[in-house]
């Protein structure tokens, strides 16, 4: 690809942007959100259109206008989200939209048959009959990749296909990559986590601003260095070192016990003044399910929280923010924000009442609200007009936390805070929690990022299938141990899970 | 390509307009087709399409779809909709006129009217918000209830302002006189009272969705209503909320339509409400909740009353005006949907939404 340019409304989104991938080549692709990564990719796969600039596959110029087009010329793209049908067979879903046949009607057995055939190649043990809705999230992106390398996929993009995976099925996924390289697939893959291009990449090249930084081989630069290129300026820590002053027990649960999506059972936790507890664990284990609970957004069989000493009763989200909660969901697309709506709505959501007078809004008000947090917390929009899916993923999450700073909480719960977020802005945040630390905010952050955890949090809590399976003192563990306690390997050894605080502490 | 270059055209003019929010720019672009209708239909009938005349015809039809699609605004931008308002209407109807009849003080019926219409937005709310049922089927339950009573009330027939008791209409001052007033009633130059109530209807209703607490609730629930629970939004009441307001203009509607017709028919109404949530989508209200104001309402009410008119007096008979309209309205949502695919947002389609709205209930089940 050579001189792209590409502008939306407002936005340069693509700037004289080149790029090329070689035969059987791993290629990252890295930036910060809203750098272009995306949009490079989706004008490459035929979702959007160039406005200038040549696409070139073996030295023959191409025009990629459709789709189709690109799925011709061997060009296939694994989004972040499933493009699956849920209620489809993995054999159904691989040949959607033609299939094997005999006469008039779908030859299942010859289908199936094939199914087989492309997963075995790829080494994914996957029974082609088994409903895809019933498959994990990496066992669905495995279906995903068969795929595209059943139209003959030349050249496969994955953006940011480990996201939601775990260590494990990212080895398993890595293992598909290599696999399909040497078959000779150019790949491109799109990550935030350097530690996974270092373990895939020969070359990965940076875009920043809509603008092609430069093309680096892996082996001869250090991670600071890509990072400095991302960024364009230094980091001097990825976490920011701070040294907090912990106070008094804020707030108390006991005896959680809930059953909706999975069964939870949690003993006993605290949090104190200007802490920041970690929730670590593997994905589906339970920790957005427990805090969902605290937060009064899912309903409990028993549950007591205690704030400041005090029992409260929370049975509704809205209880909970009158109690100084405030939740930052993992899913920002989902249940974190209105993206119809403009920047102004979204930051005063949580904080209508405090702008009522008589019923009515007071706009003023509430614009220069959400002008305040915009500002604080830096966050890059016209205006604040704006609606929110125009915004990149690290600003709508600064629209999420600033939706609930400025309802003054107490009791900040945040979600995967930087979950498809860039490293600069991930770097604001990190300040951004310890400046509320310093405050007195309570902050108890679930996250799945270890390194994350590691350096921001001072204590940790290990979820293990919907219980409290280990507290650790962050300074004292290491990521094998979390990860021991994560997969519950303690309880296969019938050893206890650590503890520190005891219910006495009250 | 020439698209997105008008794209950022518009953007550049940022200042005032960049500051409107998307339904007023919708409305804006609607209010252009408004009048280049009212300009095509002033040049296809000169002085017939602009006498004074006309032009209180065509406000005075436009009042019950203006009014009902009011109320279904709060509903559609909730994410909701309401199928029940014709049905609604002609209940009210009946009930105003029928207790009249009896003799009860006429502000007395109308409060009780009233009343109803907000009970009815109670019962659709309690249905769909409870009991968890699609609000498709909810709403359509009612709509069959309402007009299985408003026959069921009268037999089937028509009660008539003329039994009222005491002085007839022509005598100023009688309460016949009075109730005719309400619909029927004109200022010296011809202008109906009930274009005037409309418009301060709307205006009111405008305010309430705009400018108040229960309105910007109703916004974040169309838009996203797992994301205003969890902001500590009384998501139930604030939809509740919505139905009845749908309720309560189609009470209104049916007392306004009972007085001007001097009598209530217990099949009045029939087909309203598609009629409203017509006008509500030509005027550009997202048939996905979360967007549009009153004014896109009254300015779709407008363009569906001019539509009609004008293709009477150019002799189009009524038959053709619907497939007319019909059409219309698909081409209207079809550019709602390609306005959405544009924007690249990777929220649900249009069509899903709809579906989603028919037929899956958003209440939380269990």
């Amino acid at each position: 690809m050579e001189g792209i340019c590409k502008s939306f409304p407002g936005v340069k989104a693509l700037d004289n942007v080149s790029f090329s991938v070689n035969k059987g080549e791993v290629h990252g692709l890295v930036g910060e959100n809203g750098a272009g990564k995306s949009t490079l990719m989706k004008i490459m796969t035929g979702v959007y259109r160039a406005d200038a600039g040549e696409i070139y596959i073996e030295g023959k110029k191409v025009n990629i206008d459709s789709v189709a087009k690109a799925h011709e010329l061997g060009i296939s793209i694994i989004f972040q989200e499933m493009t699956l049908c849920r209620h489809m067979t993995v054999a159904d879903n691989i040949f959607i939209g033609r299939p094997a046949k005999k006469g008039p009607l779908i030859d299942d057995r010859q289908m199936h048959r094939d199914a087989k055939k492309i997963l075995d190649d790829l080494g994914i043990d996957i029974n082609t009959y088994t409903m895809v809705g019933k498959l994990s999230v990496a066992k669905q992106q495995m279906v995903e990749i068969a795929k595209a390398i059943s139209y003959n996929a030349r050249i496969l993009v994955l953006d940011e296909p480990s996201a939601t995976l775990t260590e494990r099925e990212i080895q398993q996924l890595f293992g598909i990559i290599r696999n399909l390289q040497k078959k000779g697939v150019g790949m491109v893959y799109i990550s935030h986590r350097m530690e996974e291009l270092s373990q895939i990449c020969e070359r990965a090249s940076v875009i920043r601003d809509g603008q092609y930084i430069g093309t680096r081989n892996l082996k001869e630069i250090t991670m600071d260095q890509l990072v400095n290129m991302i960024v364009g300026r230094s980091l001097e820590d990825k976490y920011p070192k701070y040294e907090r002053k912990i106070g008094d027990v804020v707030l108390e649960v006991r005896n959680l016990k809930a059953f909706n999506r999975l069964p939870l059972n949690v003993d006993y936790f605290c949090v104190r003044k200007g802490e920041i507890l970690g929730i670590s664990g593997l994905v589906g284990a339970g920790r957005t399910e427990i805090m969902r609970c605290v937060f009064g957004a899912d309903k409990v069989q028993t549950m007591e929280v205690r704030i400041d000493g005090k029992p409260v009763k929370i049975h509704s989200p809205i209880q909970a923010i009158d109690n100084g909660f405030a939740y930052a969901t993992e899913d920002r697309k989902y249940d974190g924000l209105a993206q119809g709506l403009d920047v102004e709505y979204n930051t005063n959501m949580a904080h209508l009442r405090q702008l009522t007078k008589l019923g009515f809004i007071n706009d003023r008000e509430g614009a220069r609200n959400a002008e305040k947090y915009r500002e604080m917390l830096r966050t890059k929009t016209p205006s604040i007009r704006q609606l929110v899916y125009n915004l990149s993923g690290g600003n709508q999450q600064k629209i999420v936390l600033s939706k609930w700073l400025c309802n003054n909480a107490r009791i900040l719960i945040v979600d995967e805070p930087t979950r498809g977020i860039d490293v600069g802005a991930k770097f604001e945040i990190y300040q951004l929690f310890n400046r509320l630390s310093d405050h007195g905010v309570v902050i108890i952050m679930i996250s799945s990022e270890l390194p994350e955890i590691l350096g921001m949090s001072d204590r940790v809590l290990v979820i293990h299938d919907g219980s409290i399976n280990g507290e650790l003192e962050t300074k004292k563990t290491s990521q094998e141990e979390l990860l021991y306690l994560a997969a519950g390997y303690n309880k296969l050894e019938g050893k206890a899970a650590p503890v520190i605080s005891s219910r006495s502490v009250s | 390509m020439q698209k997105m270059e008008k794209n950022e055209n518009k953007n550049a003019f940022s200042g005032f307009y960049g500051n409107l929010g998307v339904a007023t720019k919708r409305a804006i672009s609607s209010l252009f087709l408004l009048i280049a209708l009212f300009i095509l239909f002033t040049f296809l009938r000169p002085g017939v399409f602009l006498s004074t005349n006309n032009i209180q015809n065509l406000l005075q039809q436009i009042v019950t779809y203006a009014i009902i699609g009011c109320g279904l605004t709060f509903c559609l931008v909730c994410g909701g909709n309401d199928l029940s308002a014709g049905a609604s209407m002609a209940l009210s109807g009946i009930i105003v006129v029928s207790l009249l009849v009896r003799g009860w003080p006429m502000w007395l019926c109308i409060v009780l009217c009233l009343i109803m219409g907000i009970l009815t937005g109670i019962m659709n709310g309690y249905s769909i918000e409870i009991l968890g049922v699609i609000p498709f089927v909810a709403t359509l339950g009612t709509q069959w209830v309402y007009r299985g009573l408003a026959n069921g009330l009268v037999n089937g027939a028509p009660v008539y302002t003329v039994d009222i008791p005491g002085e007839s209409a022509s005598v100023v001052g009688s309460t016949q006189w009075l109730f005719y007033q309400l619909g029927g009633g004109r200022f010296p130059g011809g202008l109906p009272y009930s274009v005037i109530i409309m418009l301060v209807y709307a205006l009111i209703l405008g305010v309430l969705l705009a400018k108040t607490r229960i309105g910007r609730q109703i916004y974040a629930c169309g838009s996203n209503l797992e994301a205003a629970k969890l902001s500590g939004i009384n998501a139930v009441g604030t939809r509740m909320f919505a139905y009845c307001m749908s309720g309560f203009s189609a009470a209104i509607c049916g007392i306004l339509v009972a007085s001007r017709m001097s009598s209530a028919q217990p099949m009045a109404g029939n087909g309203y409400e598609m009629e409203a949530i017509a006008a509500a989508v030509l005027g550009g209200i997202a048939i996905n909740g979360g967007e549009g104001n009153i004014l896109n309402t009254i300015i779709g009410a407008l363009m569906m009353g001019m539509i009609r008119n004008g293709l009477n007096l150019i002799g189009v008979n009524s038959y053709w005006q619907q497939v007319i309209i019909g059409l219309i309205l698909v081409i209207a949502v079809a550019n709602q949907m390609r306005r959405h695919r544009k924007s690249g947002s990777n929220a649900p389609s249009p069509l899903q939404q709809i579906y989603n709205r028919f037929f899956t209930s958003q209440a939380k089940a269990g």
